[in-house]
């Protein structure tokens, strides 16, 4: 358009003289207005936004993120636990359980489920059990109905087994439980400690001792394998059958010193009026340890209660 | 008087822990120790009244009726003074655990007949001193394992 010109300032005398000739005109209201909107638009929005160069490793990031998520969580969840099942003279069969699944063995078959990398718990003829959860920090069965014998070799309280009238909680233990469709059942310590809750109701069953379960009441008071048979009578009686007074009365007298296990328990389970015959009991078969008070038993004092129990268990 | 004296001291320092607490052993079963990894174990046993725990000296052995022995290693004490007892013998034959417990200048012994894969606790005798080859030979005499209970 314009010859190239080798005069400093050539230019602008033709730009202004072709201005000089060009006539005025006025200039269209929506030019005026759209000039003043601009100028009264705060002064940020006429800022352009300066975009991180990263942002285009957003979205591979987030979905990595979310693959370890998804994966973190499988991984915990989803955590399958072996199972041999045998069945008659059958081969031994492997095949695996999830959370959530079902497990059930006829009347000719049992199977052996490993229970993450803490123990096995072996699955007796018609017996129906659901695996709760499988996590790490919880491996949680539930049994229908039958019988399982459990071993674990964990610190407490990884490996629980529901049933319908109670919860054994395992304590670092070995142990045989079978309950019936309404969840009536026995539990049976062999090695450590189990703790067989309820609503709250709690036995605590160590080594060589059996706790009963019924449906509607929980757990019942433990007892030594060994003890009286007048005594495992009366207890039933006494736990399951509003036995009360007379009951009781034969519970403490046929009791030996192994079985404080069963009149500790006692302490918190027989009315008050009765509860200082269990005491007068228990310390007849031995003086209770330094600061165990016939006050703070009967009030039944939470950490006197322990220190008694610690120290009776010298005698189970 | 400053001879009374002389001679009442130490001997009061020398029947202090005779007379006050007194050593003495406790036999229990696993479950006593209220730890989860001694579960295993056959049995466990406490030194009682031992002021200095860490300078006592505390042996036990398992003997059987042909007079096999096996010198056993005692899992470290726990805080309390408990110690294991884990089986290192042999599945057959009958036997005991001989105990010795020394602290300070006293001494006292026990001789644990073992059951299957627990202990006869009625058998136990708890001893003032450490078990004599005649009182383990005895208490082997007249022990009877029983069955086991059923698993």
């Amino acid at each position: 358009m314009f010859r190239r010109s080798t005069h400093p300032g050539e230019h602008e005398k033709i730009a202004s003289s072709a201005l000089a000739h060009l006539p005025m005109a006025k200039a269209p209201d929506a030019i005026r207005t759209a000039i003043e909107a601009s100028l009264d638009a705060p002064k940020a929005a006429a800022v352009r936004v300066k975009r991180p160069s990263w942002r285009w490793a957003l979205l591979p990031a987030t979905i990595l993120l979310l693959y370890a998520i998804t994966w973190s969580w499988y991984r915990v969840h989803r955590v399958r636990w072996d199972v041999v099942r045998v069945s008659g003279s059958l081969a031994p069969r492997s095949e695996s359980i999830g959370a959530g699944e079902w497990l059930q063995t006829d009347a000719s078959s049992r199977a052996e489920v490993r229970v993450g990398t803490i123990g096995t718990v072996e699955v007796e003829p018609d017996t129906r059990l659901r695996v709760v959860t499988t996590r790490p920090n919880e491996h949680r069965l539930l049994l229908e109905r039958g019988e399982i014998a459990a071993t674990i070799s964990a610190p407490p309280k990884l490996f629980f087994v529901e049933t319908r009238s109670a919860t054994a909680v395992d304590l670092g233990c070995q142990y045989r439980m079978n309950v019936d469709d309404k969840g009536n059942g026995l539990l049976r310590v062999t090695l450590g400690w189990v703790s067989f809750d309820w609503q709250g109701r709690e036995s605590l069953v160590p080594a060589g001792a059996n706790c009963r379960t019924r449906a509607g009441t929980g757990p019942g008071t433990p007892f030594f394998e060994d003890a009286a048979k007048d005594l495992v009578a009366a207890l039933d009686d006494f736990d399951f059958s509003g036995g009360g007074a007379s009951a009781l009365r034969t519970i403490l007298d046929s009791a030996r010193p192994r079985d404080t296990l069963t009149l500790w328990h006692l302490l918190a389970r027989v009315d008050v009026s009765q509860r200082p015959l269990v005491y007068e009991r228990m310390v007849s078969f031995a003086a209770p340890p330094s600061g165990v008070t016939r006050d703070k038993v009967l009030t039944l004092d939470p950490q006197t209660l322990k220190v008694w129990k610690d120290e009776l268990a010298w005698s189970w | 008087m400053k001879r009374i004296l002389s001679c009442v001291i130490p001997l009061a320092a020398f029947v202090a822990p005779v007379f006050g607490q007194g050593l003495s052993l406790t036999i229990g079963s696993p479950v006593a120790g209220q730890d989860f990894a001694l579960k295993t174990s056959q049995f466990i046993f406490r030194v009682n009244g031992c002021v200095e725990l860490s300078k006592a000296q505390v042996t036990a052995t398992a003997i059987d009726s042909t007079h096999r022995s096996v010198a056993l290693h005692l899992s470290a004490p726990q805080p309390s003074g408990v110690f294991a007892v884990n089986r290192e013998w042999g599945a057959n034959g009958k036997w005991v655990v001989a105990i010795t417990a020394n602290c300070l200048r006293e001494t006292v012994g026990a001789i644990v007949p073992i059951n299957g894969n627990s202990f006869a606790r009625d058998n136990i005798q708890l001893l003032s001193h450490a078990p004599s080859q005649d009182e383990i030979d005895a208490a082997l005499k007249t022990f009877t394992p029983t069955p086991p209970l059923r698993q």
